[in-house]
C-alpha cells in the first residue's frame, strides 16, 4: 500500500538468514532463516505504523531493515527517493548515507543497556548532538538538551543531567532515550518494543509522551509490538496503520479501527483472542488455532504459511499461497477468505473436528 | 461465576492456606527493607486465586513464602498454615524442618516460577528429569511417566517428541508447558505459578491460559497465579488479590473486583490497563512512582499518589474494611471511591451491552 507523500518507502523487501557456520554446514542442507520475505511498506511524514507479530515472525528484522541498519539480501529501501544502500555505497549520493543514519532513529526495549552506565545523562546526551551539529556551541547544546528534557517532564533539567543511568528509574530511563534521539530532529523513529519494559501503569503515559513530541517534531514512528493493545492505542491515537507479521510476511495490514474493527485474517482473530479486555464478560476458551507452536522458520509450511495452525483451513491452503488482497480503504489481508469469490470457498476443509 | 464468601473465619469454605501477619524482611545497607508487611488471606480449596500488583509490590514474595522459599538472606516471619485434603493435621508451613519442605514442596504445592526456560537442567533429557523427580519422592516410576504422557498431552505436546528431546531442542513455549506438567507429576494439591507467561507471546500465554483452566478441573487443583497482566488474570481467577506497597490493598471475587473495585489503586490500575475496548482518551496512567521497600510511609501506603488523600490518610493506616460477599478493601473511602474515580471502560462496556 503506499501512502502520497512517503518519506521512506519499503519496496519487496527480503532478508534471509543462512548458516553457514560450523561443521553442520558441510554436510545437510544449509538452513535459510526468511525473517523478513518480500514485503513493500510505505511510511510517510508524520506517519505512524505498528508492527505486530509473535517472537520471530521478523518484526524486529523488518524494523532494522526500515532504518537502514540491516541490509536487505532483496529489495531496496528509498529514503525521500534515494536508495539507502547506493548512497552507502555510492561516492556522489543525492542524500549521503550520514544524513539517512541522523533521519533515522531507534529507541529499544531496554533502555537500561542503551545509555552507557558510566557516563552522566548530560554526557549520553551532548554527545550526539556535538557529533551532529558540530557548529553549535557548548551553551546552544546544553540550552536545547535541557528544554527538551524539561518538555518531557524530567525537571528540574539541572538535577536530572548530573545523574548516572543507575540513579534513574526504568521509565525516566526511557525517556532520556527518547530525548537523546529527538536532539537530532529524525524523520522517523523505531521504537522497538520501547514500551515493554515499562511497568503496566506507565505504559499509557510513555506512548502519550511519544505522540505528543510526535506533533512537535514532525516525526514518524515505527512502533514494533507484541502486544496488541499497546499496538492500538498508539496507532488509534495517531490515526495510524498496523501490520501483523507471520513467518517474515505482512499478513494483514490497515487502518487500525479495520484491522482490530474487522480482522479478515484467521491469525489477526488468533492475535485478538489472545488480548483479554477486562470488561467483555466470560470470553471463549475454545483455542482458536489448531497448533499451539509457531512451525520451524527453516522449514515452512507450504502454500499459506498459516494453514497448519488455521481453524479455517482447507485443501487449497496446503497448495496455494495467497496474496494481499486489499479493500478499498487500504485493508489488506494475505487470506483467500478476504474474496468471496475465490474457489476456496468451494475447497473441502482440511480440519477436523 | 461463583462468588466465594471470604470472611476470615467462614464454615463454607474450605481453607487450604492460611496467612496470617506475614512479613518479609532483607537487611540491606539502606536499612531494613520489608518487602511483605503484615499480609493476612486465605485461599480456597479448588480455587483459582489471582494476585496482581506492580512490579516490586510483594506478590512473588507472599507467594514464595507460602513454600517457606523465600531466598536467603530474607527472613519470613508470621503464621503459614496448609491444610491437607480429607482432614489431615494442618501444617505449620515456616516451622518444617529441611527434609519435612522437601517432601512439603512439590509432593502437596509446587510451584512454576517465570524463568522456566532455566528450570530445566540442560544436558538432561526431559525424560530424565520427571524420572529423577518421581524417584526422588519414591514414586512408583511407570505409573508416574504414564501419568506424565496424559498431562503433556493435555498441553498439546507430543508427549515422546517432548520426553526425548533436551531442553534446548524446545521452543519457550513448549519448555514452559513441559515445566508445568513437570510440576503436576506428583499430584500435588496446589500449583503456584509466578508469572508463568510473562516471557512468552501474548498467543501462547492466552492458550496456556486456557488449558490450565482444563487441567484445574481435571486434576482438582488450586491455583494461585501471579502476574501484572490484570487482563490475562481475569479470564482465569475466581478471586484476585491486589498488592500494593507490599501489602494487599483489595480482595474479592473478580467480578467484585472489576465492577466495583473500592480501593484508588484497584481503580486507577484498571484504567491504567490498555483494553481494546476501552476509549483511548479515557485511559491514563498512575502518576507519582511506587513506595521504596526501605521507607516506612505513615497511613496509607498509597496516600502519596491517591486523589482522594486527606490529612486522615496520613495520621492512620486504614484496616481491612469488609463490603460483603468476601470483597475487602483497605481504604477509609471506599464508599465513595466509584464516585472519584469512574472506569470508562466499564461504563463503555455496559452501555455497549455484553460485548464479544
Amino acid at each position: 500500500m503506499s501512502v502520497d507523500n512517503s518519506i521512506l518507502s519499503v519496496d519487496d523487501v527480503s532478508v534471509h538468514f543462512t548458516d553457514s557456520s560450523g561443521f553442520l554446514g558441510l554436510f545437510g542442507e544449509r538452513q535459510t532463516v526468511r525473517a523478513v520475505d518480500g514485503i513493500s511498506l510505505d511510511i510517510g511524514e508524520n506517519d505512524v505504523v505498528t508492527l505486530i507479530g509473535e517472537s520471530g515472525c521478523g518484526k524486529s528484522t523488518l524494523g532494522k531493515t526500515i532504518i537502514g541498519a540491516q541490509e536487505p539480501t532483496h529489495g531496496s529501501i528509498t529514503f525521500r527517493g534515494q536508495d539507502i544502500w547506493e548512497a552507502k555505497n555510492s561516492r556522489d549520493p543525492d542524500i549521503p548515507f550520514s544524513e539517512i543514519r541522523r533521519s533515522l532513529q531507534i529507541i529499544h526495549q531496554d533502555p537500561g543497556s542503551a545509555l552507557n552506565p558510566n557516563q552522566r545523562i548530560l554526557t549520553s546526551l551532548m554527545l550526539p548532538l556535538k557529533k551532529w551539529n558540530p557548529n553549535l556551541g557548548e551553551e546552544e547544546r546544553r540550552k536545547r538538551v535541557y528544554a527538551l528534557l524539561e518538555r518531557v517532564g524530567l525537571t528540574p533539567a539541572e538535577d536530572f543531567v548530573e545523574r548516572f543511568p543507575h540513579q534513574l528509574s526504568g521509565g525516566e530511563k526511557q525517556r532520556v532515550v527518547l530525548v537523546r534521539s529527538l536532539l537530532l530532529n529524525p524523520d522517523v523513529i523505531l521504537a522497538d518494543e520501547a514500551i515493554s519494559a515499562l511497568d503496566v501503569s506507565l505504559r499509557v503515559e510513555m506512548m502519550d509522551l511519544m505522540l505528543e513530541l510526535q506533533d512537535l517534531f514532525n516525526t514518524s514512528y515505527v512502533f514494533i509490538s507484541h502486544d496488541l493493545s499497546n499496538a492500538r492505542y498508539i496507532a488509534e491515537k495517531s490515526g495510524g496503520r498496523i501490520a501483523v507479521m507471520y513467518l517474515g510476511r505482512i499478513v494483514e495490514v490497515g487502518p487500525i479501527e479495520q484491522v482490530i474493527g474487522n480482522p479478515q485474517h484467521p491469525y489477526t482473530q488468533a492475535l485478538k483472542w489472545a488480548t483479554p479486555n477486562l470488561y467483555e464478560g466470560e470470553g471463549d476458551d475454545d483455542l482458536p488455532i489448531r497448533k499451539i507452536d509457531i512451525p520451524d522458520p527453516t522449514n515452512r509450511p507450504s502454500g499459506c504459511h498459516f494453514h497448519p495452525r488455521c481453524p479455517k483451513a482447507r485443501e487449497v491452503c496446503e497448495t496455494d499461497d495467497p496474496g494481499a488482497f486489499e479493500d478499498e480503504d487500504g485493508h489488506a489481508a494475505r487470506c483467500f477468505r478476504a474474496d468471496d469469490t475465490h474457489e476456496y470457498w468451494d475447497s473441502p476443509s482440511i480440519v477436523d473436528d | 461465576m461463583r462468588t466465594s464468601n471470604q470472611n476470615d473465619s467462614n464454615p463454607d469454605q474450605d481453607v487450604v492456606f492460611e496467612v496470617r501477619d506475614l512479613e518479609v524482611t532483607f537487611g540491606t545497607n539502606r536499612g531494613e527493607s520489608r518487602v511483605v508487611r503484615n499480609v493476612d488471606f486465605d485461599i480456597y480449596r479448588n480455587e483459582t486465586l489471582g494476585m496482581v500488583g506492580e512490579s516490586g509490590s510483594g506478590k512473588s514474595m507472599t507467594s514464595s513464602a507460602l513454600m517457606n522459599a523465600v531466598v536467603s538472606p530474607g527472613e519470613t516471619s508470621g503464621e503459614v498454615t496448609y491444610y491437607p485434603p480429607d482432614g489431615g493435621e494442618p501444617i505449620s508451613v515456616l516451622e518444617l524442618d529441611e527434609e519435612e519442605l522437601r517432601k512439603f514442596r512439590w509432593g502437596e504445592v509446587a510451584m512454576v516460577f517465570q524463568g522456566a526456560m532455566s528450570s530445566f537442567n540442560p544436558v538432561k533429557k526431559v525424560r530424565g528429569h520427571f524420572k529423577e523427580t518421581l524417584e526422588d519422592h519414591n514414586r512408583d516410576v511407570e505409573a508416574g511417566l504414564e501419568r506424565a504422557h496424559q498431562i503433556l498431552g493435555d498441553l498439546y505436546l507430543d508427549p515422546d517428541r517432548v520426553l526425548d528431546s533436551y531442553p534446548y531442542e524446545l521452543s519457550g513455549g513448549m519448555k514452559q508447558r513441559a515445566l508445568v506438567a513437570l510440576a503436576l507429576i506428583l499430584e500435588p494439591e496446589v500449583l503456584v505459578m509466578d508469572e508463568p507467561t510473562a516471557a512468552l507471546d501474548l498467543l501462547m500465554q492466552r492458550s496456556i491460559v486456557s488449558l490450565l483452566k482444563d487441567l484445574k478441573e481435571e486434576y482438582d487443583l488450586t491455583i494461585i497465579f501471579i502476574t501484572h497482566d490484570l487482563p490475562l488474570l481475569t479470564k482465569l481467577a475466581d478471586r484476585l488479590v491486589v498488592m500494593y506497597a507490599f501489602d494487599i490493598v483489595e480482595v474479592g471475587s473478580t467480578e467484585e473486583i472489576l465492577y466495583d473495585a473500592a480501593h484508588p489503586y484497584t481503580r486507577s490500575l484498571l484504567n491504567a490497563t490498555p483494553d481494546l475496548n476501552a476509549p483511548i482518551e479515557e485511559m491514563q496512567s498512575i502518576s507519582g512512582s511506587k513506595p521504596d521497600p526501605v521507607t516506612n510511609i505513615p497511613g496509607c501506603s498509597y496516600r502519596p499518589r491517591c486523589p482522594m488523600a486527606d490529612e486522615s490518610c496520613a495520621e492512620a493506616e486504614p484496616p481491612m474494611a469488609d463490603r460483603g460477599n468476601g470483597h475487602r478493601t483497605a481504604c477509609f473511602y471506599h464508599d465513595d471511591v466509584s464516585d472519584e474515580i469512574p472506569i470508562p471502560a466499564m461504563e463503555a462496556a455496559e452501555e455497549g451491552g455484553e460485548g464479544e
